[in-house]
C-alpha cells in the first residue's frame, strides 16, 4: 500500500505515492526531457532573504512563504520556487559582466505553506529558466512544448491548457490613454488581480481626485501650471505656514510630483466610458484559444484603436503554433489570466489535468523578461522564460484513472497505481 | 479540575473598567496576594478559576480553546484570529475601551488622503527608492486584510513593539497602522487619518471561546454570570412602577407597560415620568417609580445563542 499523496495530518513535507520524491523516476523522466534543452543542472540556495520575495510580490505572498527569524531579528524564507534563487544568481552573474545565452535546469525542492486544504507545503519542481534567448515567439513556444512533453512523461492524458499574455492589456490601456498616470493606475489594478476585480476600473481615476486631501483640491489647480521646483517652494511654504513637519523618508519632491501629476489627471478626468466598456470587455474574453484571440482583435479593431498590432500579432502567431504542436490538446485563452503571477509579464500557461483545481495546475510556465532587471535594480537586463513540473501532481494525475479501473475490476491497484509507461 | 476559566486583564484602565462593569453585574475581583497578585476569586462565582492576564494573552487563550470566558479587545480578537467568527464569540461588547483601528500618514502627505492614492505613491516611491513602503504596526493581520480588500499591494510590514506613532518620524517606517482614541497622538507626531483608514471600531467585549471544551458544568457556571449580565441590563433600562390600585389591563397596553401584575408594572427608564403621571391622572395613585437593580427574566437570548454555537461545532 502506497501512502496517500496528498499530506496527512501531522505531516507537513508531502509525502510522494511511489517515488523518492526528488530522484523518482517521474522527476527523473522529466528532467531527462528537460536536459535536452542543455545548460546546466544548478542547486541554488534553500534559504533566500525574506526581503526579496516580499519586495517583489508585497505582503500578500506573506500568507505563502515558510518564513523564520533568525537571532539579530532577520527574516529568512525557504524558497518558494526555484525561480527567484536562480535568478537572483543570474542577476549577481550578469551584473558581473556575463553575457549570452544560458539555461539553467534543476530537479529540486521548493516550501510553500498550503492554499488550501489538502495541498503539501513541501514538494518537488522539476524546470529550467531560459536567459538571453531572444524574446520571441519561438522561446515561447519551444518552452511551452518542452513543459508539456515533461508533463505528458506520467501525465499522457491533460485536460486543458490555460494561456495568457500579460502584455495585451496592458497595451490596451496605452491605447485608449495618453495619461500616464491613468494608465499607470489601470495597469496596477490589472496586476492586483482577484482583490480589486472589474470594479477599479471605473473608480480608480476620476475618483482618485474627487477624494483627494482638503488642501489638493485647490492646490491642484496652481500647480497645475506651476514649474516642479516653484511648486515644490510652494508647498514647502504651505507646509511651514501650517506648522506641519515633514517626516520620514518620502521626499518633498515625491509628493509635489504625484500632486502634479494628479491635477494632470483631473484635467484629463480618467479614460471615457467607452473605453472602461472595452477595458472591461477585454478583460472578460477568454475561452478557446483562437475564437478568443480573433475575438480579442475584433473588439479592438472595431474600437479604432491604434498601436495593437504587434502585440495582436504576436498573440495570433503563438496560439497558430502551439495549435500546431499540440495535437488536440484544448487550448484556452484568457486575456485577464495570470495577471495575479509576480513574475510573469509575457506569455504564460498553465496545464491541468482532469478534475484537478484551478489552483492546482500539474506543469506552468511563462515569460518573465523584467525580473533579472527588477532584481539587479537595474545593473543587468536581460530575457527570461522558464517552465515547470510538479512530480507529486503528475502522480495523481497517472494514478487517478489506473486506480478507478483496478477498484472496478475488485482487484487492488497494482503497485498503487504507477505510471502508466 | 476546573470547569471553566474567565480571564480579566491584569493591568491599565481596562482592568479598572472591566473590574467596575464586573461589580455592577453583582461580582467582584478579590486579587490573590494583594493588587500585584495574577490569581484572583470572582465572589459571586466561586466555581470559576480567575486568571489575570495581559489582554492580549486573554485573546489568544480565546482563540486557541484555553479559556473559556475572557475580557479583552475587539482589535486584538480581529487581528489574532484567522477567521474570528469561528473562534470566539462576543456575548456582550462592554461599551469601554474604545479605540479604532486607523491607517495613518504623515500630515504632509498632501497627495495622499486615500487608500488608492496611497497604493499609487507607493508605486512611485518603489520605483523612487528600490523598495516597498514600510508600514509599522502590531495588527498584522489586520492590516494584510484589510489592504488586500482595499486593492493596496505597495508595502511592507515592519513589526513595532511600541510607540508606532514615532516610527515615520524614527525612519524606520513609512506610516503606521495603530490604535487611537482620540487621535491627539497621531497629530502630535505630524500624522493623519486616511479618509478611508479607519480598519476597525474597536470597543472592549466579554469573548467566549468557541474552541474552549464546554462541559456541563462549564455552561451553567456561563449561565450564571450571563444571566446576572443580562438582568442588570435590563434593570437598567426599566423602572418599576407601583400604584396604589390594580392597574386595568387595556390601559397597561396602552401606556405599554410590561409584565404587569396587580399593582405593579414596568416600563422604559425614559419614560417612566409621563407614564407615572398618566396613570396617576387615571385614578390610580399613588404611583411610584423605583429603579430596579436586577431583573431576571425566564430567556436569555445571548445565553442560548451562544449555547447553540457550542453545540454546532462540538
Amino acid at each position: 500500500m502506497t501512502p496517500d499523496p496528498r499530506a496527512g495530518p501531522g505531516t507537513l513535507a508531502g509525502a510522494d505515492p511511489f517515488t523518492d520524491p526528488i530522484t523518482g523516476p517521474l522527476a527523473e523522466a522529466a528532467a531527462t526531457v528537460f536536459a535536452r534543452l542543455g545548460g546546466t543542472l544548478v542547486d541554488p540556495p534553500t534559504l533566500i532573504d525574506a526581503d526579496i520575495p516580499l519586495d517583489l510580490s508585497g505582503e500578500a505572498v506573506r500568507s505563502r512563504l515558510c518564513v523564520f527569524t533568525d537571532a539579530r531579528g532577520r527574516d529568512i524564507a525557504l524558497r518558494p520556487d526555484l525561480t527567484l534563487p536562480i535568478a537572483l544568481a543570474e542577476a549577481q552573474a550578469r551584473k558581473a559582466g556575463e553575457t549570452g545565452e544560458r539555461v539553467c535546469r534543476y530537479v529540486a525542492r521548493a516550501f510553500r505553506l498550503p492554499a488550501a486544504e489538502g495541498f503539501d507545503t513541501e514538494f518537488t519542481q522539476v524546470g529550467f529558466e531560459r536567459y538571453g534567448a531572444p524574446s520571441g515567439v519561438d522561446a515561447d513556444i519551444e518552452t511551452f512544448a518542452a513543459v508539456l512533453e515533461a508533463a505528458q512523461t506520467s501525465a499522457p492524458d491533460l485536460d486543458k491548457a490555460l494561456l495568457g499574455d500579460l502584455a495585451v492589456f496592458p497595451a490596451v490601456v496605452d491605447a485608449v490613454t495618453d495619461d500616464p498616470v491613468t494608465a499607470d493606475s489601470l495597469k496596477r489594478r490589472f496586476r492586483q488581480g482577484a482583490t480589486i476585480g472589474l470594479e477599479g476600473l471605473e473608480d480608480a481615476p476620476s475618483d482618485q481626485m474627487a477624494s483627494a486631501s482638503v488642501p489638493s483640491a485647490s492646490l491642484a489647480d496652481v500647480i497645475a501650471t506651476a514649474e516642479p521646483a516653484q511648486a515644490e517652494a510652494l508647498v514647502r511654504e504651505m507646509l511651514t505656514l501650517a506648522g506641519v513637519e515633514p517626516v520620514g523618508a518620502r521626499g518633498l519632491d515625491e509628493i509635489v510630483e504625484r500632486l502634479m501629476a494628479k491635477s494632470a489627471n483631473a484635467r484629463f478626468r480618467g479614460v471615457s466610458a467607452a473605453s472602461r466598456g472595452l477595458l472591461r470587455d477585454v478583460l472578460g474574453m477568454a475561452g478557446p484559444a483562437r475564437k478568443t484571440a480573433d475575438a480579442l482583435a475584433k473588439t479592438v479593431k472595431s474600437a479604432g484603436l491604434d498601436g495593437l498590432d504587434p502585440v495582436l500579432d504576436r498573440l495570433s502567431r503563438r496560439l497558430d503554433a502551439l495549435a500546431d504542436g499540440t495535437k488536440g490538446l484544448p487550448l484556452h485563452f484568457g486575456a485577464g489570466f495570470g495577471r495575479r503571477f509576480t513574475y510573469y509579464d509575457g506569455f504564460l500557461f498553465e496545464l491541468f489535468a482532469t478534475g484537478e483545481s484551478p489552483l492546482a495546475p500539474l506543469a506552468a510556465g511563462g515569460r518573465y523578461d523584467r525580473l533579472i532587471a527588477d532584481l539587479s535594480d537595474g545593473a543587468a537586463d536581460v530575457t527570461a522564460i522558464g517552465g515547470v513540473v510538479r512530480p507529486d501532481r503528475m502522480a495523481l494525475a497517472s494514478q487517478t484513472p489506473a486506480a478507478d479501473k483496478a477498484d472496478k475490476a475488485g482487484k487492488p491497484s497494482k503497485a498503487g497505481g504507477r505510471p502508466r509507461r | 479540575m476546573t470547569q471553566l476559566t474567565f480571564a480579566i486583564p491584569s493591568k491599565g484602565r481596562l482592568k479598572d473598567q472591566a473590574e467596575a462593569w464586573l461589580s455592577a453585574c453583582g461580582f467582584t475581583l478579590r486579587q490573590k496576594g494583594g493588587a500585584r497578585g495574577y490569581q484572583a476569586d470572582l465572589k459571586g462565582l466561586s466555581q470559576a478559576q480567575i486568571l489575570l492576564l495581559s489582554a492580549r494573552e486573554i485573546a489568544q487563550g480565546l482563540i486557541d480553546g484555553t479559556i473559556h470566558m475572557g475580557i479583552t479587545g475587539e482589535d486584538l480578537l480581529e487581528d489574532l484570529s484567522p477567521n474570528r467568527t469561528d473562534d470566539v464569540d462576543f456575548l456582550k461588547r462592554l461599551g469601554f475601551g474604545r479605540a479604532d483601528v486607523v491607517v495613518a500618514v504623515p500630515q504632509a502627505w498632501l497627495d495622499v488622503a486615500t487608500l488608492a492614492d496611497l497604493d499609487a505613491a507607493g508605486a512611485l516611491f518603489r520605483h523612487r527608492h528600490g523598495r516597498r513602503f514600510r508600514v509599522a504596526t502590531k495588527y498584522h493581520a489586520l492590516t494584510r486584510r484589510y489592504f488586500a480588500a482595499q486593492g493596496v499591494s505597495e508595502y511592507r510590514l515592519v513589526d513595532s513593539a511600541g510607540a508606532t506613532e514615532a516610527a515615520p518620524a524614527a525612519g524606520s517606517a513609512e506610516l503606521i497602522v495603530d490604535i487611537t482614541s482620540t487621535g491627539a497622538t497621531l497629530g502630535a507626531n505630524h500624522l493623519k487619518v486616511l479618509d478611508d483608514g479607519v480598519i476597525l471600531r474597536s470597543e472592549a467585549a466579554l469573548g467566549a471561546s468557541l474552541r474552549a471544551d464546554w462541559t456541563d458544568q462549564a455552561k451553567s457556571i456561563l449561565g450564571v454570570l450571563l444571566d446576572a449580565v443580562e438582568a442588570k441590563e435590563s434593570a437598567d433600562s426599566l423602572r418599576q412602577l407601583t400604584t396604589g390600585k390594580p392597574i386595568p389591563a387595556a390601559l397597561a397596553t396602552e401606556l405599554g407597560l410590561q409584565d404587569v401584575d396587580g399593582q405593579t408594572g414596568y416600563c422604559a427608564a425614559i419614560e417612566a415620568n409621563s407614564v407615572a403621571r398618566a396613570l396617576s391622572a387615571a385614578g390610580l395613585g399613588p404611583v411610584g417609580i423605583a429603579e430596579v437593580v436586577f431583573l431576571y427574566r425566564s430567556h436569555n437570548p445571548a445565553l442560548e445563542t451562544f449555547l447553540a454555537k457550542t453545540k454546532a461545532t462540538c
